[in-house]
């Protein structure tokens, strides 16, 4: 039979510092509490024609977070999303009542440039669409488009937002590559370089790994996981566990309704409202 | 040697929940080494400073717990990974146990009528000593992710029930022949026994680095010394 030699044992466990992994701990309750607010909404309305898809939202998006939308099909949070960069103006008989600030700005006031408020607030869609030009170009395009044409500037951001996006050491050698010749996940990758090379504010992610397999998926929000500490981060997502694992706060919305709004410790694990719990546990949806 | 995760966040998750378990298995060793200190010396201030610490390991394990919850809903681990989670919870359990154990004995040194003699002292202190050894180790285990030192640990426990053993019946023996010792030597069984029953949390937090590691329990029975109707 085995014996323990005491003189051989380990160390006395409890010389084990720690205090700076008690420090990180947000266990029970989030630091991000006051965390300063970016987006702002205020009983805000959104109507299809006849139909009202938003009703009342009022929410506040923590500044450098990332802040997920979940809800079933239909429930209205990829039109809310978009009432942030104001694309629902591109919807026929759309209409909004209520206010969106960004940073305390009326981005629904009429003395907002539109244009000028996406530079702001960029945003990714569900499917990559890169545009049919070399890796390079579909970077540097948002700054050609300012007139940004110095080769040093833009050779700089280009490299500067693929480091950014966790995709310059898989392209590096190919800058002249079409983008739509890399694979799905290095492409949405790369639209989300196409995104932070404007150095926008906020950036907007409407279903962005759905059509990525689960490792770019995990590429996808381990990225958005370094992002947030330069940008606003929000993104709707299909996939609970997706918003469990790379949000801070996610927000819960049934027939246009925002049902809960928390710290996503919270939410996934002592939600408040019994709607969100039935939804998270799958009892409807 | 464990790979690294694309996700950092679970990395990081994982390597606190890693942390908080080895930071309550050293909060629960000090209070066991104080409680016995304090027991030896009959020192009744640090008896209770020991009394009043448990709720630190208390507090800890609620901790753990909750850790343990948030990691579950939020990282959908797999494997390896999902069985750590698992025992991590229940290996604080067994640590907060410890905890309670050191508690019991500061609590019952505070009404003894005077200090422990040399020889039953010594016996204390080495069953005590024995605990902490087979803590560290299997701690020690938990952190290499080693079930084979684990193991050690496991099947060590029985000389811990051999003194218990020889320490039970020495206090019958007094309690026989001075009855007047019937109300210090019952505290010091209870102690005794605590001791024992922490060397068995130990022998569980063994059996659950086990698990965790190879994904399959202990075989066969762990070695013991049947104390109540020994052959």
């Amino acid at each position: 039979m085995s014996t323990l030699n005491m003189s051989a044992t380990p160390p006395k466990t409890h010389t084990f510092d720690m205090s700076a992994a008690l420090d990180r701990m947000q266990v029970g309750g989030s630091k991000d509490a006051a965390a300063p607010v970016c987006i702002e909404t205020k009983n805000l309305n959104l109507y299809y024609g006849a139909t009202q898809a938003l009703i009342n939202v009022s929410v506040q998006i923590p500044k450098r977070r990332v802040t997920a939308f979940i809800g079933p099909s239909g429930c209205g949070k990829s039109t809310f999303l978009r009432c942030f960069n104001r694309m629902n103006d591109l919807v026929e008989n759309c209409r909004i009542e209520g206010k969106v600030l960004l940073e305390n700005d009326d981005i629904y006031d009429r003395a907002v440039k539109v244009a000028l408020l996406r530079r702001r607030v960029g945003m990714v869609f569900q499917k990559p669409n890169p545009f049919p030009k070399s890796i390079f170009e579909n970077v540097a395009y948002g700054l050609r488009i300012m007139g940004v044409n110095d080769k040093k500037t833009l050779s700089e951001t280009v490299e500067r937002a693929l480091r950014g996006a966790a995709l310059w050491e898989e392209v590096k050698d190919r800058l002249n590559s079409n983008g739509l010749s890399l694979s799905g996940g290095q492409q949405q990758r790369l639209v989300i370089a196409r995104a932070i090379a404007l150095e926008p504010e906020v950036l907007l992610l409407d279903e962005p790994c759905s059509a990525l397999d689960p490792i770019a998926t995990a590429k996808v929000e381990e990225l958005l996981c370094e992002l947030k500490d330069r940008f606003t981060i929000v993104i709707v997502t299909h996939n609970m566990q997706q918003a469990a694992r790379v949000s801070d706060f996610t927000a819960f919305m049934h027939l246009g309704e925002m049902v809960e709004f928390a710290d996503t410790n919270m939410l996934f694990t002592t939600p408040k409202m019994q709607r969100t719990s039935d939804y998270i546990t799958g009892r409807f949806g | 040697m464990i790979g690294k995760h694309i996700l950092t966040s679970f990395d990081q998750d994982m390597l606190l929940l890693r942390e908080e378990i080895l930071y309550l298995a050293g909060q629960a060793e000090k209070e066991l080494e104080r409680a016995m200190q304090a027991l030896l010396n009959d020192d009744h201030v640090l008896a209770q400073e020991v009394v009043v610490s448990d709720l630190i390991a208390d507090r800890l394990q609620q901790q753990i717990n909750q850790h343990v919850t948030i990691v579950l809903a939020r990282q959908q681990a797999m494997a390896d990974d999902l069985r750590e989670i698992l025992a991590a919870g229940r290996i604080a359990a067994h640590l907060e146990r410890l905890a309670d154990y050191a508690k019991n004995t500061a609590k019952r040194t505070q009404v003894l009528s005077k200090k422990v003699d040399a020889e039953i002292g010594a016996q204390f202190s080495w069953m005590s000593d024995r605990v902490g050894a087979m803590l560290r180790q299997v701690m020690h285990a938990y952190q290499e992710r080693d079930a084979d030192e684990g193991n050690v640990a496991w099947s060590s426990d029985i000389e811990l029930d051999r003194i218990y053993g020889k320490l039970f019946a020495h206090l019958l023996e007094l309690m026989r022949q001075d009855p007047g010792s019937i109300k210090d030597a019952t505290q010091m069984l209870f102690i005794a026994k605590g001791l024992e029953r922490a060397g068995d949390h130990v022998t569980d937090i063994a059996e659950e680095v086990f698990w965790m590691v190879r994904g399959t329990p202990m075989q066969g029975p762990r070695p013991k010394v049947d104390n109540i109707a020994p052959e």
